[in-house]
């Protein structure tokens, strides 16, 4: 088999209903109702190998989610298709769920009022996973989650972190083929998504899962994929390597200063005069914004070298405080 | 059929364990409809002390206080949430994490119901059934009559199958409406109606009770309730067994049919 995953053409239209404005329009909707059409997914084609892992990425309602749905056989394309390890999900659902692994980020699929290891039960039964695979991947899921911390407790007095370990340890017990992660560390903090990355690279490495990835943390991305697919809109926008991205649109930085000044103007003629002071500073590749007291400054790293705005900046203004920041996918995707 | 076993029955035993842990909300919720004998046996008590003859409509005062007490104890006995979880399933969005597993949905909230089934036999139908049969044996000393007793189990399984065939139904409306709770509020009013768990269906117009007889309703309380007190005999028995098992198949159908036009229009709401 070549590839793991085929989108071809997918598409997905939601009619909505509009609702009237107040009683009236609520009234007037129950006998004639005008729907509009929303284009969630337009005509996206990709193919995944086994054993990759795709960074699948876009702003808030892009279309990612209902991708991935369709890909798990939730949701009905309304043209094109999708196969996954050479079957259409939405057709044989059943069938395809027995070999693939899902993470819902903002959803859990453990049961709420159940203990943690009860929920491990249930679904090695909904799976069918001998015995002697059970105890090996449970030995394994305790060693890169840590799951006998809270094994006992009911799913709803875990701690996000903890839930969210549970639910990829679910998401991977039966050893599927493909694993698709929604926003998989959407909410955690920096320990706790560490170590569920390492997770996740180890599953590809130790049994050559293929895993699609959606998330808007960029360092999960760095860390995990070789290649991202971006969408925007329902759109393909790219699809590709991450160092193709990290070249064209990676060389972006943000400072941003915390600035203390009583006069306002002052401030901005000193802004003013930066761009003639520093070495090769353009308009195009060097922008900055002042309100509140708070400096931001954008500039094309390759161009323009950060000293020499840290040092006018310093010289020249009284700063308390200052940042730099990466570029953040939603930046990359508006450049496009 | 063991592998079925093994998949889903986990499932029922989640809703039992669940279940411990909302134990004070359901005996609050049977609280009214305890409450609900104790009116109706007040009311059946003022109404057979002003009439003129022993028997109404063929029941003499003690056999309506059975009737009152076995149609009560067979809808507790039947009852199901099922309609509110499908329904919570979809507005949630959460019938995603369902989806994605391998399992039937149907299936899968088949056995749920059957966890509901379980916990309303433990902790209802038994305590309150040992409780009326003693006071029965007490009072008039009689005994259950054992092949009523089986039928009426036998029966009262078909109900517990349209029951959840029904509510099923209503599940999925939430599928095609926004606003579901309206529909199973009014179900339900509708339900005791027509089921015979508020009066005996007998005690309606003629022609309305024949009309009543073939709806799938009075096979939830009353054909069950009837069996039970042995009013139902010889072809008056076979006739409204088959009806009930007529419902169960037509249901069955009618469900598949539904859920193969609601799985097309899912939306996943959330995200």
């Amino acid at each position: 088999m070549e590839n793991m995953i085929e989108v071809k053409g997918l598409t997905k239209t939601f009619k909505s209903y509009k609702k009237g404005k107040g009683l009236s329009g609520t009234i007037k909707t129950l006998f004639k109702r005008e729907v509009t059409e929303i284009e969630a997914v337009k005509d996206i084609s990709f193919n995944i190998r086994p054993g990759e892992i795709i960074g699948y990425i876009g702003a808030n309602g892009a279309g990612k989610s209902t991708t991935i749905k369709m890909m798990t056989g939730i949701l009905n394309p309304t043209s094109g298709f999708v196969k996954v390890d050479g079957r259409v999900p939405y057709e044989k659902r059943q069938e395809n769920a027995k070999h693939i692994g899902v993470v819902f980020g903002q959803k859990t699929q453990l049961w709420w009022d159940l203990p943690v290891g009860e929920t491990f039960a249930i679904l090695k039964e909904v799976y069918q996973v001998p015995d002697a695979f059970y105890a090996e991947q449970m030995k394994y899921f305790d060693e890169i989650f840590e799951l006998s911390e809270f094994m006992g407790q009911t799913v709803r007095t875990l701690s996000l972190g903890q839930r969210m370990r549970a639910d990829l340890a679910a998401s991977m017990l039966h050893n599927p083929k493909v694993l698709f992660l929604d926003e998989p560390t959407i909410g955690l903090d920096v320990m706790v998504k560490e170590r569920i990355r390492k997770a996740i690279k180890d599953m590809n490495k130790r049994y050559g899962t293929t895993i699609l990835l959606t998330t808007h943390d960029m360092s999960d991305i760095e860390e995990l994929c070789h290649r991202i697919i971006i969408i925007d809109k329902g759109q393909l926008l790219y699809d590709g390597g991450i160092d193709t991205i990290r070249r064209d649109f990676g060389y972006e930085r943000k400072i941003v200063f915390d600035l203390r000044y009583d006069d306002a103007e002052v401030v901005g003629a000193i802004l003013q005069q930066m761009r003639d002071e520093i070495q090769g500073c353009t308009p195009e590749n060097m922008t900055y914004t002042l309100s509140e007291s708070q400096l931001s400054v954008i500039f094309n790293r390759n161009e323009i070298n950060i000293s020499s705005i840290m040092n006018y900046v310093l010289q020249h203004l009284n700063v308390i405080d200052f940042s730099v920041k990466d570029m953040d996918i939603e930046a990359i995707v508006k450049r496009f | 059929m063991k592998k079925l076993l093994r998949t889903y029955f986990p499932f029922t035993k989640a809703v039992v364990q669940g279940f411990m842990a909302y134990r004070i909300n359901f005996y609050v919720y049977i609280l009214g409809d305890l409450f609900q004998i104790v009116v109706l046996l007040y009311i059946w008590f003022a109404i057979f002390s002003s009439a003129t003859s022993e028997m109404i409509q063929g029941f003499t005062f003690d056999q309506m206080i059975g009737y009152v007490v076995i149609s009560t104890l067979t809808s507790m006995l039947i009852a199901n949430d099922v309609h509110w979880d499908i329904s919570h399933d979809v507005q949630s969005g959460n019938i995603a994490t369902s989806l994605i597993k391998p399992v039937n949905y149907q299936l899968l909230k088949f056995f749920y119901c059957i966890g509901n089934i379980l916990i309303n036999i433990m902790f209802l139908f038994l305590p309150l059934w040992g409780c009326y049969t003693l006071y029965d044996f007490i009072a008039n000393g009689t005994l259950p009559n054992l092949l009523h007793l089986m039928l009426y189990l036998f029966s009262v399984s078909l109900s517990a199958l349209i029951l959840f065939y029904i509510n099923y139904l209503f599940g999925l409306a939430a599928f095609f409406v926004e606003y579901v709770f309206g529909f199973i509020f009014a179900k339900e009013a509708l339900l005791r109606l027509l089921s015979g768990q508020l009066i005996p269906l007998s005690f309606f117009p003629a022609s309305i009770f024949n009309l009543f007889k073939f709806l799938p309703f009075a096979g939830l309380v009353y054909t069950p309730t009837m069996i039970y007190l042995g009013k139902y005999t010889g072809s008056d028995l076979q006739f409204n067994l088959l009806i009930q098992a007529v419902w169960v198949l037509l249901l069955m159908g009618l469900t598949q049919f539904v859920w193969n036009r609601a799985i097309k229009r899912l939306t996943i709401l959330g995200g």
